[in-house]
């Protein structure tokens, strides 16, 4: 650094202490505007990373007809679908083909979060593991995601209660309790934000498969009853917990008109891939889907989008510097007598230009720190809102 | 050698079109003088002049060994800096510099005076000399008119200039704090050899150095 350097330096830092609410204000002005184009083209690169990773992690997905966008993101994203549904069917049917299939039911909740009724090939294909406790293995039994866990501090041994969607139906859905017999490692993905059960605790909760509880003396209905016969309705006495009755579960209706929100094939060839897409084309009331065209399709609207904000948002950022600028020539300006002080005092003629130019210098670095500190945490906080 | 050596001096003021001639003056090394005259006489002007801060139109002006009017005005602003200290008059500090370094404020306007380590400790003492030694980390904008000026002595001293050039340094100051200023002159005279120039309106300050001049005899009359 030379003495020129050093100089100045000394007084822009003085300068810049005497008047620390100014260079705050300036300084945070300025990065908020550099900081808001970052964080657009930071956030969007972001949300689209990871709608493809989703999307190129699920080859095909197999729905009912109705609106593709709805289907691709309901599957997955774990979002209930307003299409009508696929039936079990459908799954008997794929599975002549060379596929691994998962079939998807995305109809419940509980304390909010999604229950995704689906099958052991789901975990493995999208390399889930247990961090704690097992996967479910019977009726009745959720693994809950990474995310949902540390949320409600849930741990393996933990109930949840389903969520009741329709109050006054009383032989529809049963709220029934749902034992927590793991909780996924986090995978960074909407699988840290749903709880997964096996498909047929989903029927369950949708009311067609269920269990009666003993049924006491004193619950049997008026007239009927013999002395070794009782009649009660076992839609009023409905199992609950499932775990330990699961003997007496049964399912009400055909087994493959069971309904499913969507099935994600993993074809293990190419030749099953397209045999898959060409047999869907044929069945009515089938769709096969390939997620990744899709989100393209959504990516090249948001990226429009995108970059039409960003130029909005670049020539604020302009706009901001510029009056940031104007600021500091007035300042200047105002300063105009101290500076003829120090012209009289014999201060070297570079030393005040190299002492504004320091001044600007750090107000920018300020402000660039402050805009990449923005940056930075809004890219955590996506993180966080897209895991 | 002498500290200031002035000859066939000519000085004309751009904007009012004053003139000044001074044919002849010459101080040594450690003199004190009171300079006086009315106002409007081109006692502030001679100071400028002095200090490499105007022009003169033609003559020579040597100040402490340097030819002042052979030099560029970049050369000019380097003289300044190491061999002048000025008092100026009016709001003479930076607002957002502590009064501690304002004193300093010297050692930091470039190179060509290096820095001294001792320059703080120095402050210190002067700004205890004048009176203000509980002020340094204070702003100008927290002191009175004359504790201002007594600032304005310390950091013209600092640098134990050859050649002090004060204009009215105890205009605002009671007669007790014009005497402690003095003294501080004075002292940078017996020590460091400082040849001070102050010009006073005031009687009991020119009396109280040894020396006086009064400008408008010293000039030559100009048509």
């Amino acid at each position: 650094m030379t003495r020129l350097t050093r100089d100045a330096a000394w007084l822009a830092v003085r300068a810049i202490r005497a008047a620390p609410g100014r260079f705050c204000v300036l300084s945070a002005a300025l990065g908020v505007a550099l900081g808001l184009p970052l964080i657009t083209w930071q956030a969007g690169s972001q949300a689209g990373e990871a709608l493809r990773q989703r999307a190129s992690a699920t080859p095909v997905v197999l729905g009912a007809p109705g609106d593709t966008f709805d289907l691709v993101f309901g599957a997955l994203y774990f979002r209930p679908g307003s299409g009508p549904p696929l039936h079990w069917s459908v799954v008997e049917q794929a599975r002549s083909l060379d596929l691994v299939l998962a079939p998807l039911h995305v109809r419940h909740r509980a304390d909010g979060v999604p229950v995704v009724g689906t099958s052991p090939e789901y975990f493995e294909l999208r390399g889930l593991e247990a961090s704690a406790g097992r996967l479910p293995t019977m009726l009745g039994e959720v693994v809950v995601g990474a995310r949902v866990a540390r949320e409600r501090g849930l741990v393996p041994g933990h109930t949840l209660r389903a969520d009741v969607s329709v109050l006054h139906d009383l032989s529809g859905e049963a709220p029934l309790t749902l034992a927590v017999t793991g909780v996924l490692a986090s995978a960074g993905t909407a699988d840290d934000r749903a709880i997964f059960t096996d498909v047929r605790t989903a029927w369950a909760l949708d009311g067609s498969l269920h269990g009666h509880a003993a049924v006491e003396e004193e619950q049997a209905l008026p007239g009927g009853s013999s002395e070794d016969h009782l009649r009660a309705s076992g839609a009023v006495v409905p199992a609950d917990p499932v775990v330990g009755g699961t003997q007496d579960f049964h399912l009400h209706g055909d087994l493959d008109d069971q309904p499913l929100t969507a099935v994600l094939a993993f074809p293990e060839s190419q030749a099953a891939h397209d045999l898959l897409l060409d047999r869907a084309a044929t069945v009515p009331g089938l769709r096969a889907v390939r997620p990744g065209p899709v989100v393209d399709e959504l990516l090249a609207v948001g990226h429009r989008v995108r970059d039409g904000l960003l130029l909005f948002l670049g020539l604020m950022a302009g706009a901001m510097v510029a009056l940031v600028g104007l600021v500091l020539s007035l300042g200047r300006r105002l300063r105009r007598q101290e500076a003829g002080l120090l012209v009289r005092l014999g201060s070297h003629p570079d030393l005040l230009p190299a002492m504004h130019a320091l001044e600007s210098l750090l107000l920018l670095a300020v402000g660039l720190a402050v805009a990449a500190v923005l940056t930075l945490a809004a890219r955590a906080a996506l993180a966080e809102v897209l895991s | 050698m002498s500290a200031v050596r002035l000859l066939d001096l000519r000085v004309r003021h751009p904007g009012s079109g004053f003139q000044l001639a001074l044919p002849r003056w010459s101080l040594q090394r450690g003199d004190r003088v009171a300079l006086q005259g009315p106002s409007g006489c081109g006692k502030s002007t001679l100071l400028a002049v002095l200090a490499g801060v105007m022009a003169a139109e033609r003559g020579e002006i040597w100040v402490d060994g340097v030819a002042v009017h052979e030099l560029s005005a970049g050369q000019r602003a380097a003289f300044r800096r190491q061999h002048i200290g000025q008092v100026l008059p009016g709001e003479a500090l930076v607002p957002w510099l502590s009064v501690a370094d304002n004193v300093v404020l010297p050692y930091r306007l470039g190179p060509g005076l290096d820095w001294d380590p001792e320059a703080p400790v120095r402050a210190q003492a002067l700004l205890d000399r004048l009176g203000l030694g509980d002020h340094g980390h204070r702003r100008p904008e927290g002191l009175s008119t004359g504790e201002r000026q007594r600032v304005s002595v310390a950091r013209a001293l600092i640098t134990r200039p050859a050649v002090l050039l004060a204009d009215e340094p105890t205009s605002a100051l009671d007669p007790g704090t014009a005497r402690a200023v003095l003294a501080a002159i004075e002292h940078a005279s017996d020590s460091d050899g400082t040849t001070a120039i102050v010009v006073t309106h005031d009687p009991a300050v020119a009396a109280a150095l040894p020396q006086q001049a009064f400008l408008p005899a010293m000039a030559e009359p100009l048509p």
